[in-house]
């Protein structure tokens, strides 16, 4: 009697869209959860894409990086070795250093035990 | 009140239009739903496709060729990467017509008349070529004439693929890419570069443009050298950066070349024997260097040399590897075995004489002599002196299948086993009947011609007191297998005597090796030419040291001196010994000759 009451008083009233709307959810507790979670779900695709992509993006720079320092060390080790070439550090060091090729009287040999 | 309200809805509400409007929506989602499902499932292709043109890439991973060192770990051979430009002369023209059409456009002509009109469009093409000042900057950029380059440009619009320049340096082909010429298009190679130059050159041998082993290690390890390219396959995002891979074949990385040479010593080896062949004015020269222990080559040079970095004066007959490819009569430096083959078979013993009087003999119809009467001779006299009638003495005693047996073991008629390109195994065919004339050449050098490598092979062995190895050009961790062909006593009583060569009265007198003491026979004989023998010659200096405890057999040979000296002490003597002392110090070898005072460490403390 009570109730019925009640809802012929409610009936009466202009209704709450946005409260029905909420009572109806909480009406079904795991439907509203799955809901719930399949946001969560969805937006954590999302958000891993996108990490995954910088990754990566951030992959290909390294190894692109790689590859250019690569191909500077290959540049260096070329000029390095023109630069430590035998004759020309023994021109060096004749010439400008006035080193010579120790003769064995000039030497000292060490043995160690 | 209520009802009022019910009323005044129910009036505003016409049932038909609201069918209409329900009837049209539908039909708006019906139809974007159709049109979905016919783009999505029945032809699905064509969006994939447009979606590919805009999103996927494939790029090509680039792998650079294996590297070459030697034993020390220094770079001989480096692959550096450079680029290429190709023009495709079809989009070339394809890109000139839009261009010409988009400035007719401009001045308000008539474009669809303009497009018909062959003659004339090729003309303004022309013109609209000249006047770019682009083209010319590509061409002063590449170094080539203008007027060559048009005929590779714009010289026939049908051809697709044009080598512009190959192996530019990036920083051109970055020039190049800012100029975005239509049709221009640059390739990723890779340049071989040396850094030893022309003093490892025959032992590295070259590639070709292309990156392919052409000769001597390039090419024997061409396939370990080569590694495979890569390929990548992936989706881009709108400002080109990798947003997911498809597909990826990794690149699988080539190896690295150890070589056994010794890059100090190949130095020191070229300069010695370069200054010989150039003060001696000889037509070439080879010298090699053999770790005598392991069979290893520490140095294998040859003069005339090439730079290898630019193949332009690179003449054939510089390229060759003459160390393991050219054969001559080793002469007197063979001497020293046939004094073997007598210990060894035990005709005569290391305090023997020898009667070599008058100093000439007949055998089978030739004559053996030397160059006096030198009347009885010790072995040791024989070897300082390199007698012919000596060591003839001694053969003629001997049973011919074993003195051309000892002949066959020691490797004259077989390759060295470097497995190099190109290598020989000398001239030299054991299984034939030999004359009493030709067992007696044998003894001192003719009737068989050899290469350096295995001069150098027959001097290891004696280094190594009679054991055999193949020789190897590739850095070893344990010494190559060898085998014992001669007893230990009698190599040591014939280093022993090898040692007289230096001495007062032997053939290389003026000859002074600091610090070590060195067993070795010089050389000098005569070339054959057709019909007998000429007047040119080869001169050998090869040897062992330090006698004490051998380490390194060295063979220098000078071919064809044109000077007024031809005997083997002069013209090869010093190069021989700059390379074995030079060497011996390198490897921190002690020095065996007594003049040095040695300080033992912690010798105190005992």
């Amino acid at each position: 009697m009570n109730t019925k009451s009640s809802a012929i008083k409610n009936s009466t009233r202009q209704p709450n869209l946005f409260s029905e709307i909420l009572k109806g959810f909480f009406k079904e507790k795991i439907v509203c959860l799955l809901l719930f979670l399949i946001f969560i779900s969805a937006l954590s695709v999302v958000q891993v894409t996108y990490a995954s992509r910088q990754e990566l993006i951030s992959q290909d720079k390294l190894l692109q990086q790689r590859d250019d320092l690569d191909l500077q060390w290959r540049y260096l080790l070329v000029e390095q070795e023109f630069y430590a070439q035998h004759v020309r550090i023994e021109e060096i060091a004749k010439s400008k250093l006035g080193m010579k090729r120790p003769q064995s009287k000039d030497e000292q040999v060490v043995i160690l035990p | 009140m209520r009802n009022v309200q019910r009323k005044k809805v129910k009036s505003n509400f016409h049932h038909g239009r609201f069918i209409i409007v329900c009837f049209c929506i539908s039909i708006v989602f019906v139809g974007l739903a159709a049109r979905a499902a016919y783009i999505q499932i029945i032809k699905p292709d064509m969006a994939v496709n447009e979606s590919n043109k805009r999103t996927l890439r494939v790029k090509k991973l680039h792998v650079q060729r294996g590297m070459i060192f030697d034993r020390m770990g220094k770079e001989l051979a480096v692959s550096v990467p450079v680029v290429s430009v190709y023009v495709d002369p079809k989009r070339l023209n394809e890109g000139l017509v839009k261009k010409v059409l988009k400035q007719a456009k401009k001045q308000g002509e008539n474009i669809k008349l303009l497009a018909e009109n062959d003659a004339l469009l090729s003309k303004r093409v022309k013109e609209h070529y000249k006047q770019d000042i682009r083209w010319k900057e590509l061409a002063d950029v590449l170094r080539v004439k203008q007027n060559k380059i048009d005929y590779r440009l714009v010289g026939d619009p049908t051809k697709r693929f044009i080598y512009l320049q190959r192996q530019i340096t990036p920083a051109v082909a970055e020039y190049i890419k800012r100029l975005k010429l239509p049709g221009i298009h640059l390739i990723d190679e890779s340049k071989r570069y040396y850094p030893a130059g022309e003093v490892t050159a025959h032992v590295l041998g070259f590639t070709n443009i292309d990156g392919k082993g052409i000769e001597g290690m390039e090419k024997l390890y061409d396939n370990a050298l080569t590694g495979t390219d890569g390929r990548r396959t992936y989706r881009k995002d709108a400002q080109g950066r990798e947003i997911e891979i498809l597909d990826e074949r990794e690149r699988v990385e080539p190896e690295s070349i150890h070589l056994s040479i010794d890059q100090r010593i190949q130095a020191i080896a070229y300069k010695a024997l370069k200054s010989a062949v150039l003060s001696f004015k000889a037509t070439s020269g080879s010298a090699m260097v053999v770790d005598v222990k392991t069979g290893e080559i520490l140095a294998m040079v040859n003069s005339p040399s090439y730079n290898p970095n630019n193949l332009k004066n690179a003449l054939p007959h510089k390229r060759r590897n003459r160390a393991i490819t050219d054969l001559f009569e080793p002469g007197s430096t063979v001497k020293p075995l046939a004094i073997l083959a007598g210990l060894e078979y035990g005709t005569i013993a290391e305090d023997t004489i020898i009667n070599t009087y008058p100093g000439y003999m007949r055998v089978g119809g030739s004559i053996v002599k030397d160059t006096r009467n030198y009347g009885k001779m010790t072995l040791r006299q024989i070897i300082k002196k390199s007698s012919n009638m000596g060591v003839a003495k001694v053969t003629k005693e001997l049973p011919k299948n074993f003195v051309v047996g000892l002949y066959e073991k020691v490797g004259f008629n077989e390759d060295t086993g470097t497995n190099m390109i190109g290598e020989s195994s000398g001239l030299f065919t054991p299984r034939r009947r030999w004359s009493d004339h030709e067992i007696a050449s044998l003894s001192f050098g003719y009737t068989l011609a050899i290469s350096t490598a295995q001069l150098s092979r027959f001097y290891a062995t004696l280094g190594s007191g009679g054991i055999s190895r193949p020789l190897t050009i590739l850095k070893q961790d344990t010494p190559m297998y060898g085998e014992r062909i001669l007893e230990q006593k009698n190599i040591n009583a014939v280093l022993k005597m090898m040692e007289s060569v230096f001495e007062r009265g032997g053939t290389a007198p003026n000859v002074k090796l600091d610090g070590y003491r060195v067993a070795a026979k010089t050389g000098t004989s005569k070339k054959a030419v057709a019909g007998g023998y000429g007047d040119e010659y080869v001169n050998y200096f090869a040897g062992v040291g330090p006698v004490s405890d051998p380490r390194l057999s060295v063979v220098v040979m000078v071919n064809e001196p044109g000077g007024d000296e031809y005997y083997g002490a002069t013209t090869t003597g010093p190069a021989f010994t700059e390379i074995m002392s030079g060497a011996l110090r390198i490897l921190n070898v002690a020095p065996d000759l007594n003049t040095i005072a040695a300080t033992k460490v912690g010798a105190n403390r005992d």
